[in-house]
């Protein structure tokens, strides 16, 4: 297994953990179409303290799924799509490698029944 | 070489087609028996060839595929529910939430295998990636949730 295959798995992981919230979850909706500040964000769970959608954003950033550009003194944030685009690649990815497997095995198997 | 279809409910189809210098009943083996799926995919397998029968394939410091056989037409089609075990929470692809058909036709003295993965439920290509669909936050994350 190539070290790319196991990052993907770990990406997989941490995408597969980041949307396993219903917070992390409401606040990619929220950041989808445009960038919002840390402070907005934290008002649209006023049942949530500030630190802890302050480490939901922690998660999703680490996911990838999210991006931070400071601007003054506040941190806004946007989703990141290609987050989610490399989840897919490497399932895409997966296919073209098995199947090119697939076919060696085949052809193999089907030289040595004809010799 | 792989094509990507949008279908509704902003899911993608993966298509792959490839041509095999084999047989459609070697082909069909490599795929529904133990030690062919280890030749290509697995380093261990769980196979129940049969239309609700299990279908496992561990990979080797990678993801565990774990579906249901729903459709077996010997040496020509096969269709099996397709996801991933995986440490909690479950990964994005839980099993049972997407579906791979494989079809493999006879091409003179080969096989012309294409192989379609419904389901997933993302716009995918980056000409695509305006997309973070609802179904996205929606469904495939409850999925993910083990709801």
């Amino acid at each position: 297994m190539t070290s790319a295959t196991a990052q993907g798995q770990d990406h997989i992981d941490a995408v597969a953990h980041a949307l396993a919230d219903g917070t992390r979850r409401g606040i990619l909706r929220l950041v989808r179409d445009g960038e919002r500040a840390a402070g907005d964000l934290a008002a649209a769970f006023p049942e949530m303290s500030r630190p802890a959608v302050s480490q939901h954003l922690g998660v999703l950033r680490a996911a990838g799924l999210v991006t931070i550009r400071p601007a003054g003194n506040q941190r806004l944030y946007r989703a990141r799509t290609e987050g989610l685009a490399e989840v897919w690649q490497f399932i895409d990815e997966m296919w073209t490698d098995r199947l090119a497997k697939l076919k060696q095995a085949a052809e193999r198997a089907a030289r040595e029944a004809s010799s | 070489m792989t094509e990507l279809a949008e279908t509704p409910g902003e899911t993608v189809t993966i298509e792959q087609t490839v041509r095999i210098a084999a047989p459609p009943e070697t082909v069909w083996r490599l795929w529904t028996e133990p030690h062919g799926l280890v030749q290509w995919w697995a380093t261990d397998a769980e196979v129940v060839a049969e239309p609700g029968g299990l279908f496992r394939v561990v990979v080797g410091g990678g993801p565990v595929m774990r579906g249901i056989f729903l459709e077996l037409e010997p040496p020509h089609r096969l269709v099996f529910t397709f996801g991933w075990e995986s440490a909690a929470p479950a990964g994005p692809l839980p099993p049972g939430s997407t579906r791979v058909e494989v079809t493999l036709t006879p091409d003179r003295d080969g096989t012309v295998l294409v192989l379609r993965h419904f389901d997933l439920p993302v716009h995918h290509a980056p000409d695509h990636r305006r997309g973070w669909s609802h179904f996205v936050a929606d469904r495939l994350v409850a999925a993910a949730a083990g709801t």
